[in-house]
């Protein structure tokens, strides 16, 4: 190569190819295809050079009658790279003649949804942002949108379109509410991290009768007492088989917290984890992490606890209903994992402790075609589309009563948990809306007691200081 | 060596400094219209409270005093970086040299042994991590097993425990640069040092090790110094590292200066405070820079320098 | 010191000893590189094989290193489960339209802080060199709205390929600076007495003796353009404009989801990625091993 090019044939080439590619790029953004108002041509969403030229259009004629057609911009990082996005574009498209979707994935850095939000508020401040977008409340984004008029109020649609908003579990809807007015449609869900979750073939292995929660020897304590039991040690400090996996964060010391019959271990503003009855649900945490060094503790493995239960290296995991389908889609020996689940026992009041996870769709405050929105948001959360959010779209949203028959949800292991989709808890919204930074700091200071690096009375005295710390921070 | 002997403004030097001007005007110009008004910017969120989607909101030195004061990731977060990066800017460097050199030598293989070994910097990072669980995981991975076996050691459960998580993205670290970027501005560096340096230091008698010493190694200054400057300031912005391993975690262990202003800007949405504290970052590493290049001055050789 | 001993001996049979030391040396060498090697590269084997399996082996713990039955169709059925022919493409045009612009700039800017000396020079330089010191969070977001609200860049491919045109970043000129300050200025003097212009100086004397150092670049550049995620990630909303580094998280899976595990054709779309730049930095490093510096001294 050296000999062949000189130095001049070389700056000659590079110029060409260049300017070959420069006409290349050039080519795909032409004629920035405005909106036709053309026969619905299935999917093929349109072809926008330039994203936001192509809303401006519709706009600027006058807004009121949806029937003369445009294009709607969605903006999601949710079913990214699965069929329901174009599934659900096609659905609407074929009702709403005239009306093109530009589906605009946002994809994540890491494997941490919360990371899609930087993006989003940027697009926002540029004015980029699309009609239909989601700030999920339970990545705690959602109670910053509101009160900074990202996101417009749908209580309107709702009632002059009579829409039933019974069509959705209860804890679902209010979910979609703050500040006193309705803001989305329900999107995925689950009553959270409130279950028990064993493998059924180790239990009786063990010779442990597989738990009925509603009988009254189902206590916290025999929860413990599984967990030791199934724990098996190996040699030196490691482990051949965890006895168990809790869910070690904000919304675990919510569902333990609510265990021992307390309202939430912080109300908002003030933290009360060092409170004598919160502190039974912190105990029982420790017993099982130092006491009986029967869990599987972040940091030792990577991702979640599915993939170990899964592989039979774990026997009871302490989470949600979506875990029960997450790990039977890993099994790989049928034979050696059988999926059941249990719930909390009861509490005084009846219910049994669960916190609310759930997502939303809005429209935008500065949507273009806010109406057309709303028809869209329809099709995304109809039964259909709610059902092929699981199916197709890899999403949980068991957010409808109505979906609960496909086979889909006929898992032995996932039943007990329709009893919590009628009566899950919210999560108790920090007031100063500092929902993520609330919930990191929880993650990381925990950690150091449940690692055995604070003792117990001083860890927990360091993590209340901590989170009243962040609990009062001025809101922003 | 023109230059000092004219003075100021005789055509020729005038010229010449219209001639560097228009050399460094591709620079200049995008960094006028592209970084520099984004700095600007970024200076003055320092001294706002601003969320991205509101107003900022002036608030003064405020950001500057809370680092210092009410801060409690602070230092503990310089700290950690400052540990990371004393172990992995020395060995790194070092172990980039020592590869580079050996892989000059004009063997047969060469080539494929340096590709094998620029592989791992090919990787993407979150390839690398889960790689690297599995290789660490205390009950099951092939590291603990091995020294278990050998040794009849317990080792350290790695990404578990606090006091090992850094030790453990130290190594991820070093294995995955070592070979790579540095390593090929190394090999770029020794091909330039001209033969006759060589040839000369024989005639008068030196060995492998003296030649070593005394040609390759001042010839290579600039080289190292590259490096050296670059290997801080990359060392000093860990970050992907933690937050795709431990996002920061157990307990704070791995939450690097860098992973804090992540955090502070795109997940807290603090961004005045999180420009505040970038400035301090990078006001930190303009002054080791700058002591960096006047200390260069005793022992970086330029041969084209007079 | 092997040559010392034959000087000073001249026997045949200490020269055989010596040939003899030095093949198990040579041998010795090979094999510790060859064991290093696998040792280094063991992280990608580790790729291919997991891109492999199939989605439910790659969850198994622990992990087994090779798969039970080999997947070929992996690598036929990432194309299809994506489109990644367009990103590929997409991909390739921005790092075209890059490299070149990074090399030629690069050299411009290098060469003005190198040979020549004017007002703010040292200024201007740490100027250049903090913009490597300031964290990207920072100017992230303001470079965001600048590109939008004036240039309406958003969704295009320009906010990725012009800082290569304005001179590659401070790495790329630094390096070049470095470079062209190892160089005589013996040599631009006797150009210049021959009635050389400064840019005939920098094309016909300095450029030439530069060639390792700007097949660097051009390598790094391209490495640096072709696995760049976060600018791709920033400014591209069109999935059909998407580059690989970015369209690759289509197959990661989110840690609420319930979507079958997609890890072996991540890392199948991570080989496919990594081919390129492999065999780009195979073939470019014989270059700059056979294109050597010639001793510019030799008149």
């Amino acid at each position: 190569m050296p000999a062949i090019t000189s130095r001049r044939s070389f700056l000659w080439i590079s110029a060409g190819v260049a300017v070959t590619l420069l006409a290349a790029c050039s080519a795909p953004a032409p004629t920035p295809v405005p909106a036709k108002p053309a026969a619905p041509k299935p999917a093929e969403s349109a072809k926008p050079a330039e994203a936001p030229k192509p809303v401006e259009k519709p706009a600027a004629a006058a807004p009121p009658k949806a029937a003369s057609g445009g294009t709607l911009v969605w903006d999601t990082f949710r079913g990214v790279g699965t069929p329901w996005p174009e599934d659900r574009i096609k659905a609407f498209e074929g009702a709403n003649a005239g009306w093109k979707v530009d589906f605009r994935p946002i994809t994540l850095p890491g494997n941490v949804q919360a990371e899609a939000y930087p993006k989003m508020y940027a697009m926002f401040a540029s004015d980029t942002l699309g009609d239909v977008f989601a700030f999920d409340p339970s990545h705690w984004e959602f109670y910053r949108a509101v009160p900074k008029g990202l996101l417009k109020p749908i209580d309107d649609y709702v009632k002059d379109d009579k829409y039933d908003v019974g069509q959705f579990y209860a804890p679902f809807i209010e979910m979609q509410k703050w500040q006193g007015k309705m803001w989305g449609l329900p999107s995925w869900g689950w009553s959270g991290q409130d279950g028990w979750i064993y493998n059924e073939v180790q239990l009786l292995e063990a010779g442990i009768k597989p738990p009925d929660h509603n009988s009254p020897e189902w206590t916290l304590e025999a929860m413990r007492e599984h967990v030791k039991k199934l724990n098996k040690p190996g040699s030196g400090g490691t482990y051949d088989r965890y006895g168990g996996n809790l869910a070690l964060g904000a919304a675990g010391a919510t569902v333990y917290t609510r265990a021992v019959n307390e309202p939430d271990f912080h109300d908002g503003k003030k933290s009360m984890i060092t409170d004598a009855n919160v502190m039974k649900a912190f105990q029982w945490v420790q017993d099982m992490a130092q006491t009986d060094k029967a869990l599987a503790l972040p940091g030792a493995f990577q991702g979640s606890a599915v993939d170990l239960m899964a592989s039979g290296k774990l026997s009871i995991v302490q989470s949600g209903s979506l875990v029960v389908f997450n790990v039977q889609k890993a099994i790989k020996d049928e034979k050696a994992v059988v999926v059941r689940a249990a719930l909390f026992p009861k509490r005084k009041d009846g219910k049994r402790p669960s916190q609310l996870r759930g997502g939303t769709w809005n429209i935008g405050a500065k949507a273009k075609n806010p109406d057309v929105g709303w028809k869209f948001i329809q099709t995304l959360s109809n039964k259909e589309g709610t059902l092929k959010f699981n199916t197709i779209g890899g999403n949980g949203a068991l957010v409808r009563p109505d979906i609960m028959d496909d086979p889909y949800f006929s898992h032995p292991g996932f039943r007990p948990f329709l009893e919590n989709l009628l009566t899950a808890m919210p999560a108790t919204v920090p007031a100063n809306g500092r929902g993520t930074e609330f919930e990191q700091t929880i993650n990381q200071t925990w950690a150091e007691t449940y690692l055995g690096k604070a003792t117990f009375s001083d860890g927990m005295k360091k993590l209340q200081d901590a989170v009243q710390k962040v609990l009062d921070r001025p809101a922003e | 060596m023109i230059k000092e002997s004219r003075r100021r403004s005789s055509p020729a030097r005038r010229r010449q400094i219209v001639e560097a001007y228009l050399y460094l005007s591709p620079w200049l110009i995008g960094y006028l219209a592209l970084t520099f008004i984004p700095v600007l910017l970024s200076v003055y969120y320092s001294f706002t409270s601003y969320d991205v989607i509101s107003r900022e909101r002036w608030i003064g030195a405020q950001n500057y005093i809370d680092a210092f004061t009410r801060d409690d990731q602070f230092w503990p977060s310089l700290g950690k970086t400052a540990y990371y990066a004393a172990v992995t800017i020395p060995v790194g460097v070092a172990g980039s040299l020592l590869l580079a050199i050996f892989l000059n030598v004009r063997a047969r293989g060469t080539s494929v042994f340096r590709t094998l070994f620029f592989m791992p910097s090919l990787i993407p990072i979150v390839a690398s991590t889960v790689l690297w669980f599995w290789l660490l995981q205390p009950d099951w991975g092939p590291i603990n097993r091995l020294i278990f076996n050998t040794t009849g050691v317990i080792a350290p459960r790695w990404f578990q425990d606090p006091s090992w998580a850094i030790p453990a993205l130290i190594s991820l670290a070093l294995w995955s640069s070592v070979g790579g970027t540095r390593m090929v501005i190394f090999l770029a560096g020794l091909q330039g040092v001209s033969a006759e340096l060589y040839d000369a230091a024989k005639v008068d008698g030196a060995g492998a090790m003296a030649r070593f010493r005394h040609v390759t190694l001042p010839m290579l200054t600039p080289t190292i110094f590259f490096n050296l400057i670059l290997g801080i300031i990359g060392a000093l912005q860990v970050f992907t590292s933690a937050l795709v391993a431990t996002e920061g975690g157990p307990a704070y262990a791995t939450w690097f200066y860098a992973l804090h202003i992540y955090k502070e800007a795109f997940q807290y949405f603090n961004m005045g405070y999180a420009s505040a504290l970038a400035w301090l970052f990078a006001t930190l590493v303009i002054v080791l820079t700058w002591v960096q290049m006047r200390l260069a001055r005793s022992w970086v050789y330029y041969d084209g320098e007079k | 010191m092997a040559i010392q001993s034959v000087a000073a001996t001249g026997s045949a049979t200490h020269a055989r000893a010596g040939a003899r030391r030095r093949a198990t040396i040579l041998w010795l060498t090979y094999a510790a590189l060859t064991i290093c090697g696998i040792l280094f590269c063991f992280p990608f084997l580790w790729t291919i094989a997991t891109s492999l399996k199939t989605g439910i082996e790659t969850r198994q713990i622990p992990p087994q290193f090779l798969p039970e039955i080999v997947q070929w169709q992996n690598y036929v059925k990432v194309w299809s489960a994506q489109p990644l022919t367009r990103w590929f493409t997409n991909s390739l045009i921005v790092v075209g339209l890059s490299v070149p612009g990074a090399v030629l700039t690069a050299t411009l800017v290098a060469y003005s802080f190198a040979r020549f000396e004017f007002p703010l020079r040292n200024f201007w330089f740490m100027v250049m060199l903090s913009t490597l010191m300031l964290p990207y969070e920072v100017t992230l977001i303001p470079q965001y709205i600048i590109y939008q609200k004036f240039f309406g860049w958003v969704n295009t491919f320009w906010p990725l390929i012009i800082p290569s045109w304005v001179g590659g970043g401070a790495f790329t000129i630094f390096l070049l600076r470095q470079f062209l300050m190892t160089i005589p200025r013996d040599l631009d003097d006797a150009a210049r007495v021959d009635g050389a212009n400064s840019f005939q100086i920098l094309w016909s004397v300095l450029v030439p003796l530069c060639r390792p150092a700007l097949a660097t670049v051009a390598i790094l550049q391209f490495l640096r353009e072709w696995n760049d995620f976060l600018g791709p990630f920033v400014y591209l909303n069109d999935p059909k404009k998407f580059t690989m580094s970015l369209g690759l998280r289509f197959f990661q899976t989110l840690p609420e989801s319930t979507m079958e595990p997609q890890t072996h054709l991540l890392m199948t779309a991570t080989v496919l990625m990594s081919v390129p730049a492999i065999l780009l930095f195979f073939s470019f490093q014989r270059y700059f091993v056979q294109g050597i510096v010639m001793s510019g001294l030799k008149g």
